[in-house]
């Protein structure tokens, strides 16, 4: 008996010490802070999460929530949204003070990206800003913007044919200081064309193929246009292969709908061309 | 001469005619009797006083001697359970202690600190601490199991290593979880039980899989009242094919 109590002990210290170890181990990613995020039940939603920033960016983190609440007003309710909107496909534009990813994205695994997704977020938002002083007066602001496309992520995850989901691109700007980082980065184009492709394919997967087919072509056009922008070449490479995934996933909203029984004989989509989803030039 | 006097004289004349002869006869008994006969009186001594004395207790203590076997009885029980009840009071003693410091760590998952969420590592850092504590963290992980974000993954981290250390309580504890009638978890949670079912060798959860594939696969074929009886919110109909591929990929690992 008292032997088994002893064992008993012995068992507890080793389980704290197992306990500690691997609290340790996974002490690891302490860089990385990634906060829970409330995304909104009734629509799909695009997280703003906090950038890295200096402090010739902004010197302490008021200045930081303010322009993330400015980003957020500007692309929730500043604007219509180039996507095509429904009432059951509204996009809401969230900022998630305290959540701050790695800039290669390495905290977004596997099971994490499936909460996201099943939580119907579209896109994570999330960089690096910098500003440097040039002349008296006169800077240049520079931003590295990661736009995770969660439905694409979601689908890699799952061995599942699908592009690059993490695009990265990088936006410079000259400015009179201290200069406005919301309007450098709240590109109307680039984010619209991002959630567009990200709806249209998360509408896709859950059987909605008329929205689908209408976001994916959105988006391809709205890529089309980014591509012609002057950007580094690895930018262009993602963007392009995003940019055919998109006609592709088109194609497939089109065959699926037109193959499955139940679709209307006067469905939109049965006027269309699966070899040439979208109309020209798009 | 008198009829007694009478019978007398034939009775000695009946000995005297005797044969063999009335001493021949004893003799022959004493022979018989032979060496025991000297050691069986000892015996019958020795044994005879330990069931003198013994009687001679008894017939003392009379009505008492029912209370005086009670009593042994008892003795001898309470004897013999004395340190198992002082090892389930330690142990009931070590499950408060651990009850109130694994509090402080559920504070820790739940609340903000200085304005700021716990983030991904702290909660999973803290979940791991709480599953060192063993089988008495189990309530404690599926109430964050239940929350389904970050403190739901976290949870999932603390429940794999609790289930290398202490298999038998996480195995009994988890397959609840896939027939909550509270409906307190999401499919998701669901899930990833479903996967530490199969990859911790809880092999009494086999039924509990089974009921809930057909369950499920009921739920892909439109038939979603006993799915939505038992999770929280009934998952969106592209996710049904992992679910079955979890369960069936736990079935396989626990029919080896």
């Amino acid at each position: 008996m008292i032997s088994t109590l002893m064992r008993n002990q012995l068992r507890e210290v080793a389980n704290i010490a197992i306990g500690i170890c691997c609290m340790m181990g996974v002490a690891g990613y302490a860089n990385a802070t990634i906060v829970e995020c409330k995304a909104p039940e009734d629509s799909y939603t695009v997280f703003l999460s906090e950038p890295m920033f200096p402090s010739t960016a902004f010197t302490d983190r008021g200045q930081l929530a303010e322009f993330l609440e400015r980003l957020q007003f500007a692309l929730d309710q500043g604007r219509d949204g180039q996507w095509v909107r429904s009432p059951a496909t509204n996009v809401r534009f969230v900022v998630c003070s305290g959540r701050s990813p790695k800039l290669d994205g390495q905290e977004f695994e596997p099971a994490m990206v499936m909460r996201l997704y099943t939580k119907r977020v579209l896109l994570e938002i999330w960089g690096r800003l910098s500003a440097q002083q040039i002349a008296e007066g006169q800077g240049k602001l520079s931003a590295q913007i990661n736009y995770l496309l969660l439905p694409m992520q979601y689908a890699s995850d799952l061995k599942e044919d699908a592009p690059q989901a993490l695009q990265r691109l990088q936006y410079e700007a000259a400015t009179q200081l201290p200069g406005d980082f919301v309007q450098l980065i709240a590109r109307p184009l680039d984010v619209d064309a991002f959630v567009a492709a990200a709806l249209g394919f998360k509408l896709l997967r859950e059987g909605q193929h008329e929205l689908a087919y209408g976001n994916l072509c959105r988006a391809s056009a709205l890529l089309g246009q980014m591509s012609r922008r002057k950007m580094a070449p690895g930018t262009l490479e993602n963007l392009a292969a995003l940019h055919a995934f998109v006609r592709s996933s088109a194609s497939r909203a089109i065959t699926q709908a037109t193959s499955n029984p139940g679709y209307s004989n006067t469905g939109l989509l049965r006027l269309q061309d699966s070899k040439r989803p979208c109309a020209e030039g798009q | 001469m008198t009829s007694i006097e009478d019978r007398v004289a034939r009775l000695e004349a009946e000995l005297v005619a005797l044969q063999p002869s009335l001493h021949e006869r004893l003799a022959r008994l004493e022979q018989a009797e032979g060496p025991t006969s000297a050691a069986a009186p000892i015996r019958a001594t020795g044994d005879g006083i330990l069931l003198t004395a013994v009687k001679g207790t008894f017939r003392w203590m009379g009505a008492e001697l029912p209370k005086l076997i009670t009593a042994i009885v008892v003795l001898l029980i309470g004897w013999g359970i004395k340190d198992s009840v002082d090892l389930s009071i330690k142990q009931r003693q070590l499950d408060l202690s651990y009850a109130k410091e694994m509090q402080g760590l559920l504070l820790k998952m739940g609340t903000e600190k200085e304005g700021a969420r716990p983030d991904k590592i702290e909660l999973e850092s803290t979940a791991v601490v709480l599953a060192s504590y063993g089988a008495p963290a189990l309530p404690a992980l599926l109430s964050e199991l239940s929350h389904g974000d970050l403190r739901g993954a976290a949870a999932v981290k603390g429940f794999r290593f609790l289930a290398l250390t202490q298999p038998e309580p996480v195995c009994e504890a988890l397959p609840r979880v896939l027939s909550d009638r509270g409906r307190r978890f999401e499919w998701l949670s669901q899930l990833e039980v479903v996967r530490l079912l199969g990859e911790s060798d809880c092999r009494n959860a086999v039924s509990a899989l089974t009921r809930y594939r057909e369950v499920v696969a009921a739920a892909q074929k439109g038939k979603t009242s006993e799915f939505a009886a038992v999770v929280k919110a009934v998952t969106p109909i592209e996710h049904y094919p992992i679910l079955l591929k979890a369960i069936d990929d736990s079935l396989g690992m626990l029919k080896k």
